[in-house]
């Protein structure tokens, strides 16, 4: 077994590096993400990596602080805009957790659960097409992105017309639901998710059979069951690389546990795996909505369960399936109506190490591709510099340059620099 | 010569066109925003009963409140600040909120004499009694401020 270096190490120029690394590539840190803004240090051999490191925590928010100075209803709208698109997960886990230590628990009708349901797949849906999308674009495919995007409209008209806003449904409340799905709302959506369901079987067959998207993205950052196991990660991810493990099976909520759905994991544990998990992903998450809907017609109950404005002391943790892997959430609350103290742990963070882990050994035209195989929502603003150890020459390169140039390398078989 | 013909004959088609984003504005025309779409809030006056509910509840601060009782004070949004969560609908008792369909969310401001000047800026607040009067005279003056001011700094 190798020595194990830690990673999370400070590092500035380089020096700190591994002894047979003659360049170093530093990508980052302006990601004005949830709490993941990353900064990747990456260690060359030539074309190969020898090491990759992250430095993380440039870009702190305080959004856990601003919680403890407002009320629990104010919250429930301040929440969502911890992630810029996995809102209505940290919503719903933020629900639960004040309808749990309200005590309102158990008064939520099944419609109201169908309905948070319903918002948390659309969610899904949507984060995992414009993933994939992204994912094309970074590997060279334009089409693809534009295809899915244009197709990812569907699912962005059905949910701004049963919550009122395309990304911010923000549909839920501690104790049920805002508003109703009604019948003429649920008809009107049926065929259009009939349609996104053909849509998105075409851009399976599209990344299952084009040579052009497979052959860049097969064997490309394997990342093993073994190192799986040792490096953690959860959601997609870990799905991916063999770990048949989803929050929604494994502990459910709400009513997951009586719907009919398929865990989907695959073997391999490349990027291709990891695309092909959401895809499925998003067709199972497709037939869920269709299911939600069918129930929604033979259900009835309140929507809304009074919560008091003070929640009594307690604490109290919950846990979903993020688009992106598990997201924890953890709140104390001390009698009055606002919360002592609220942490949130969002996915990403448990995907870090497994990504680093798939860099060691790859080509630095791979790297695109990898650094998006864990969704980790990178803002327009990345740069990359490259330094060249011996002569000192800095280049700076935003993340168009980086991937035009990363592509040219693979297709034409060019050295990178 | 072949080429600058073939050009010339995009250019005439074009001509003929008319502009390429004309199909766009059709289709906005076709396709207006959902019916229950969430911007910003507008209080209705004859129900709203001065609780403060919805300045209690609100997640960005963007509701002011100044009263002495029922009949005597005034609620006023300040529209830049709002992020359209619709909260304050929500937790309203008496339905006094109303979202409207289609913000005007380009207007600009001339003057800040009037009170209706004043609503296109602030959106629609409930306004009454003395109280009301004197805290707008107080808002209007301070927005007539920034306004000279923001001139003085274009020049």
């Amino acid at each position: 077994m190798t020595e194990y270096r830690s990673r999370f190490r400070t590092l500035t120029d380089g020096s700190d590096g591994p002894e047979d690394a003659d360049h170093h590539i530093f990508i980052g840190p302006q990601h004005p993400w949830c709490e993941e803004p990353a900064h990747f240090i990456i260690h060359l051999k030539g074309e190969r990596v020898v090491e990759a490191d992250i430095r993380i925590g440039f870009n702190l928010r305080g959004i856990e602080k601003a919680m403890e100075n407002r009320t629990w209803r104010q919250n429930t709208m301040l929440i969502p805009r911890a992630c810029g698109i996995c809102s209505a997960v940290h919503q719903n886990v933020y629900v639960r957790v004040v309808d749990r230590l309200a005590g309102v628990e158990d008064q939520i009708s099944e419609r109201a659960r169908l309905i948070r349901m319903f918002s948390c797949e659309a969610e899904r849906i949507h984060s995992h097409i414009l993933w994939y999308g992204i994912l094309a674009h970074d590997a060279g495919f334009d089409t693809l992105l534009h295809i899915s995007w244009r197709d990812r409209e569907i699912i962005m008209d059905i949910v701004e017309k049963l919550s009122g806003n395309r990304v911010n449904p923000a549909l839920m409340l501690p104790g049920g639901v805002k508003r109703d799905i009604p019948k003429e709302k649920a008809d009107w959506a049926r065929p259009l998710l009939d349609e996104l369901i053909k849509k998105v079987q075409y851009h399976r067959k599209v990344f299952v059979e084009e040579a052009s998207i497979t052959n860049r993205l097969k064997d490309v950052g394997v990342l093993t069951k073994d190192e799986a196991k040792k490096t953690t990660p959860n959601g997609p991810t870990a799905r991916a690389s063999g770990l048949p493990f989803d929050v929604r099976k494994s502990t459910p909520y709400e009513l997951y546990d009586k719907i009919d759905w398929n865990l989907v994991c695959y073997p391999e544990g490349d990027v291709l795996a990891t695309t092909l998990v959401r895809v499925d992903e998003t067709l199972e998450s497709l037939q869920m909505c269709k299911q939600i809907l069918d129930q929604l017609e033979s259900t009835q109950g309140e929507l809304l369960v009074r919560v008091k404005q003070r929640i009594p002391e307690g604490t109290y943790m919950a846990r979903a399936e993020a688009p992106r892997g598990e997201d924890v959430h953890y709140a104390i609350a001390n009698g009055t109506d606002k919360p002592d103290r609220y942490k949130i742990r969002a996915p990403s963070l448990g995907n870090i190490d497994a990504t680093l882990k798939r860099m060691d050994g790859e080509y630095i035209a791979d790297m695109p591709v990898i650094l998006r195989s864990y969704d980790p929502c990178f803002s327009c603003t990345n740069r990359v510099m490259l330094i060249n150890e011996n002569t000192g020459e800095k280049m700076i390169l935003n993340q168009d340059e980086f991937a035009r140039k990363a592509i040219k390398a693979k297709k034409y078989n060019r050295p990178f620099f | 010569m072949k080429k600058v013909l073939v050009m010339g004959g995009e250019a005439l088609k074009n001509q003929a066109k008319g502009p390429v984003t004309k199909h766009v504005l059709k289709r906005i025309a076709e396709n207006p925003p959902p019916e229950d779409i969430r911007t910003i809030p507008a209080i209705i006056e004859d129900r709203c009963i001065m609780c403060g509910t919805c300045v209690n509840v609100c997640p960005s601060h963007c509701l002011g409140m100044d009263k002495e009782n029922k009949d005597n004070g005034m609620i006023w949004i300040l529209r830049p600040q709002c992020m359209w969560c619709g909260h304050c609908q929500t937790y309203c008792p008496k339905d006094a909120i109303h979202i409207d369909r289609e913000p005007s969310l380009s207007n600009s401001l001339f003057s800040f004499n009037v009170r209706q000047d004043y609503d296109m800026l602030v959106a629609k607040g409930s306004y009454k009694g003395d109280t009301a009067d004197k805290k707008l005279q107080e808002l209007i003056e301070e927005g007539g401020k920034k306004i000279k001011e923001i001139e003085e700094f274009r020049g």
